[in-house]
């Protein structure tokens, strides 16, 4: 330096408050005609380093030349005031976003522009923010769209546009589900109703055509506390999981009809061995001309060709319908039904017979006869178990609840129980505790029909305090079955 | 003194059947209609041999023939299983104390000449039974 005393920078002999200059919460630089950097506050210094003796080309971007484009240069000439934005490189050689104001500084307004005061703010967070954000939007593994109150897309991402196709401007009916009106119970419209969040299950069509099952949730988007201006649409695809849903609801069936097969096999050779006994018996009554002997195998005769026809009988029950066929009903009617057909045999029994329903249950699509054939077969075996206990007091419970989603039915009984070894056979087997009673179809049809609802039959039971039969069916595979019917009307 | 021989079985038919052809065949018979009844009967009754239906409810057969085979005055004796479960061997294989095979199977519906042979050979020269 040739002298102690630094020169005053000329904008401070312009601006003689220039003290401003470092008040500000900018990075700001005074240029001259001639892209000299004749001022700048600490902040710009600490930020795009020494200025001093520097064109402003030479400070903000590290270049040798002027840029292609000037702003301080239009600034100059027309003497109004810009904003752009700027990429540059900082005083650690960074690359770096700015946003750059170029006000023009003049004695007065007559006067041509003298000095350009630049005020630049550092945005490189911002924008990588934004950058990392609109990955995040694109490639997060769910359809995202933002709709506004007309129902039109503003806004999706990546994933949507490859399912749905292009959509910016479009109905989201139209796109989501190719259809002309709005969606019936659209939680989307919900939402802009009432602000808060609603999730449901839909079925769209994809931009190939394929059916694809999504599980959407519908956010507000608002701005301070005024109406809800948009929604958010966020949506899980669920196809691959409805479709494994399926095979299992398939394989389930599948499993169940091969033991009753096995089971119907070893009831028939049961039989069977019943008849060989009673002709071999008769026979020989005939040859030793033996009157009780033949009648004691005529009767063994007798009580096979029975066994066979009740077999019959219900085995054309248990093989009836493949899908049931679901309608609209009240759980709670259908266990009224019930309870009074079997009210005067349980009183016959010293059995008392009640409900316990649940008042809020609503309505559900069953298969009416289906489920009455259940909670009839259920019925009867409580009432059976109550005849072989001893207790003074027996009772059978029906119940009705709604449990997480899932419609339940339950017989509860505080009859003899069932011990471990029985309770491991009662659904699989053609088994039977009843002898020549039963044909041990009952339980097995009522958990062919729980299957078929889509639900799933537990028993809980402790030998000596009674049992307790629990149908649980989950409402969405129940309301599952309407849609199948109407598939199935519609081909 | 004619041979005797136990009868298992949860089916009447088949007790009433097998105990009348037995018999006419000129063995002594016993039945059990599960196999608590049989293990109850069988160290006072003492059969030459056994016919045992494995699948039955409360006390499977299963259980019953594994406390005969456990009993040292009890395990000589020859078991014929009676079932209708096809795979009904797989019932012994799975089990884990590996126990002696029974000495037949007969499968449901029976063949009377084959279920007669069977016994006939039970009763006249009951295999060694291996320990």
């Amino acid at each position: 330096m040739a002298s102690d005393k630094p020169q005053p920078p000329v904008a401070e002999v312009l601006w003689p408050q220039r003290e401003v200059l470092e008040q500000l919460p900018f990075n700001v630089a005074v240029i001259d005609r001639e892209f000299n950097v004749v001022d700048a506050n600490r902040d710009f210094e600490e930020y795009f380093g020494e200025w001093r003796g520097r064109k402003c080309y030479q400070v903000y971007k590290k270049s040798d030349k002027p840029c292609a484009h000037c702003n301080a240069l239009e600034t100059f000439e027309d003497g109004e005031t810009r904003v752009t934005d700027e990429t540059g490189i900082d005083q650690k050689g960074r690359p770096t976003h700015y946003v750059v104001h170029s006000a023009p500084l003049r004695k007065d307004p007559s006067q041509p522009v003298e000095y350009v005061l630049e005020m630049s703010s550092d945005v490189t967070e911002t924008r990588r923010w934004q950058r990392e954000y609109q990955i995040l939007f694109d490639r997060v593994p769910c359809y995202i769209s933002v709709i506004d109150s007309d129902f039109k897309i503003i806004r999706a991402n990546e994933a949507f546009r490859e399912q749905f196709g292009d959509a910016i401007g479009e109905h989201c009916f139209k796109i989501y589900k190719r259809r002309t009106s709005k969606c019936p119970e659209c939680p989307a419209e919900k939402t802009f109703k009432d602000g808060q969040a609603h999730r449901s299950n839909q079925i769209g069509t994809s931009k190939k055509g394929e059916v694809t099952h999504y599980q959407v949730t519908t956010s507000p988007l608002r701005r301070g506390e005024d109406k809800v201006a948009h929604v958010i649409e966020i949506s899980n695809d669920v196809t691959d999981l409805k479709k494994l849903q399926e095979e299992m609801i398939d394989a389930e069936r599948l499993a169940a009809v091969g033991q009753t097969v096995a089971g119907l096999a070893h009831s028939v050779k049961n039989i069977l061995m019943g008849l060989e006994g009673g002709k071999y018996i008769v026979s020989l009554g005939l040859q030793k001309e033996d009157k009780a002997l033949i009648e004691k195998g005529w009767e063994m005769l007798e009580r096979n060709f029975d066994k066979t026809t009740m077999l019959v009988k219900d085995f054309l029950e248990f093989a009836k319908g493949r899908q049931p066929a679901a309608v609209w009903i009240d759980p709670n009617e259908l266990v009224d039904e019930i309870v009074g057909l079997y009210r005067d045999v349980a009183a016959q029994n010293g059995i008392e017979l009640r409900a316990d329903l649940d008042p809020e249950i609503g309505q559900s699509p069953l298969d009416p006869d289906g489920m009455h054939t259940c909670l009839t077969n259920l019925v009867s075996n409580a009432i059976d178990a109550c005849n072989m206990s001893e207790k003074e007091e027996a009772y059978v419970e029906i119940r009705t609840r709604r449990e997480n989603g899932k419609l339940i039915f339950e017989v509860a009984d505080n009859g003899h129980g069932i011990d471990y070894e029985i309770k491991k056979k009662i659904f699989t087997t053609f088994f039977t505790t009843k002898g020549g009673e039963g044909t041990g179809l009952g339980l097995l049809t009522t958990r062919k029909i729980v299957q078929e609802h889509g639900g799933k039959i537990v028993v809980r039971s402790k030998p000596g305090e009674g049992a307790r039969f629990r149908i649980e069916l989950p409402q969405d595979r129940l309301e599952r079955l309407l849609e199948l019917a109407e598939s199935e009307d519609n081909d | 003194m004619p041979k005797k021989i136990l009868i298992v079985d949860d089916e009447p038919d088949v007790r009433v059947f097998l105990e009348t052809l037995l018999q006419e065949n000129g063995y002594e018979t016993r039945t059990a209609n599960d196999g608590n009844e049989a293990a109850n009967i069988v160290s006072d009754f003492m059969p030459d041999a056994i016919t045992l239906d494995i699948i039955m409810p409360k006390e499977t057969g299963v259980k019953f023939y594994r406390h005969l085979k456990k009993d040292e005055s009890l395990k000589h004796i020859p078991v014929i299983v009676l079932s209708g479960v096809t795979r009904f061997k797989d019932l012994f294989d799975l089990d884990r104390q590996a126990m002696p095979k029974p000495y037949a199977f007969v499968e449901k519906p029976i063949e009377r000449d084959d279920l007669l042979d069977k016994i006939k050979q039970a009763v006249e020269k009951p295999r060694e039974v291996e320990s």
